[in-house]
């Protein structure tokens, strides 16, 4: 029963992250943007079983392919593998806390950005590098906060961890 | 090793199911529609974009007033004058589309575009992908390949619709479907150089003249050609800043830089 809580917990910060990112992605704070949807993975993540990882990221590959109609398997692809990497390092002991939830963030936004800058090369690719890394850190920033409120709900791993 | 290999075959599983709605989804842009997961998505996910897209308009115009309030309230000032003024002209300009319209009903002309235009919310902008969502579709009477732009200029081009939404390449996209017709701003009787721009970057477009010999220099208006039966004639599209001759191919481009800010609209029209 507490997994299938996570299941939702999981689906509603998914959900809540792609209304974000449909809304909020494009506008800067101090010049920086966030990737809401790389924020949710990776929170959700540190939660979650190594195919619990895998589908979550699936999931916010589809999430964001079918917002930007961009062609959606290189962001499937990009955020599975992240999600699934994310929960095989958090699954293998380390103690979760916030840096633990930076690192995670920031891991996420430059695996799956650079994965999907050999999929789809952008027009420029020194400025989606620069992109790249001002979101890694804007993210691993947000992340500590959402990690803080995930981990209210979702409590001690082993109650919370979400099984798929 | 079990367990590693179910998981090994979870992720194929995942990619193939990625691949294979990748596949619908291409299927459905190539037909100009979107398809029905992406569609799905966008419907669902669509009220709490809009609430948290107000939350966010509502606190950046808070900021703003707070920090401009004067030289807002002076700006609205002077705009009420501009449209008082614009106003005046709206009865000749009536007076003179009818006329046309007469005279095109005369000869057995086809309607020209750009008469009509829908205004639209943008609700979505992925820069990386120079795609913009707009709250407007089908029910609107939209199609693919209608343009898109602002007071300020042409913004791209309606490349999916479906029944409440659509999206729009923008002009700075470098995929082929973004080229359109373009012509150097010419007052009459000079002949317009004429050519194809196509987008190269986040903010360059790069036009490539059809005649090599055709004089073009920094800081020229570029606009749109009209050659399509749906683009209309003279919407602009950018400034000319850098001029590139290519002896070996004969071949003479304009870098230009758009003139819509892409990154920051809000708001825009499409035009029918």
């Amino acid at each position: 029963m507490r997994g299938w809580i996570g299941v939702l917990v999981a689906g509603i910060v998914l959900y809540l992250a792609a209304a974000a990112e449909q809304s909020l992605g494009p506008r800067t704070l101090f010049g920086g943007r966030f990737d809401y949807l790389l924020i949710a993975v990776a929170c959700v993540c540190l939660f979650t079983s190594r195919k619990g990882g895998a589908v979550a990221g699936f999931f916010a590959g589809l999430l964001y392919g079918a917002l930007d109609g961009a062609n959606m398997w290189q962001y499937v692809l990009t955020r599975t593998l992240g999600g699934y990497f994310i929960a095989i390092v958090a699954s293998g002991g380390i103690e979760r806390s916030l840096f633990a939830a930076f690192l995670a963030a920031v891991f996420a936004t430059i695996f799956c950005q650079l994965t999907l800058m050999f999929l789809a090369p952008p027009p420029a690719v020194l400025p989606f590098l620069l992109d790249t890394i001002s979101t890694a850190v804007y993210n691993g920033v947000l992340a500590m906060a959402v990690y803080a409120v995930l981990n209210r709900i979702l409590g001690p791993r082993k109650a919370g961890t979400v099984h798929f | 090793m079990k367990r590693q290999r179910r998981e090994i075959a979870l992720l194929i599983g995942l990619a193939a199911l990625g691949f294979l709605l990748a596949h619908f989804q291409s299927a459905a842009r190539a037909a100009g529609s979107t398809d029905t997961v992406s569609s799905m998505v966008r419907q669902l996910i669509a009220p709490p974009a809009r609430g948290l897209s107000a939350i966010a308009d509502l606190a950046g115009d808070s900021t703003r007033a707070l920090a401009n309030g004067r030289r807002l309230e002076e700006e609205n000032k002077r705009l009420r004058q501009f449209e008082a003024a614009a106003n005046r002209f709206q009865s000749t300009i009536d007076s003179m589309q009818q006329e046309i319209d007469s005279l095109r009903k005369l000869g057995h002309w086809d309607r020209s575009p750009g008469r009509e235009k829908v205004a639209a919310d943008v609700i979505g902008i992925f820069p990386h992908e120079s795609r913009i969502t707009l709250n407007v579709g089908l029910d609107h009477g939209l199609k693919r390949g209608m343009p898109v732009a602002t007071y300020e200029g042409l913004v791209g081009r309606i490349e999916t619709v479906d029944r409440s939404t659509s999206q729009a390449l923008l002009i700075t996209s470098t995929s082929l479907g973004s080229r359109i017709g373009a012509l150097i701003q010419r007052a009459p009787p000079n002949v317009p150089p004429a050519g194809l721009i196509r987008g190269t970057g986040p903010a360059l477009l790069t036009l490539e003249l059809a005649d090599p010999a055709a004089t073009v220099v920094n800081g020229d208006t570029v606009i749109t050609g009209g050659f399509s039966d749906q683009i209309p004639r003279g919407i602009v599209i950018g400034r000319v800043i850098a001029v590139q001759d290519d002896p070996a191919f004969g071949r003479r481009t304009a870098l230009v830089a758009p003139r819509v800010l892409l990154g920051n609209i809000r708001e825009v029209f499409v035009i029918k």
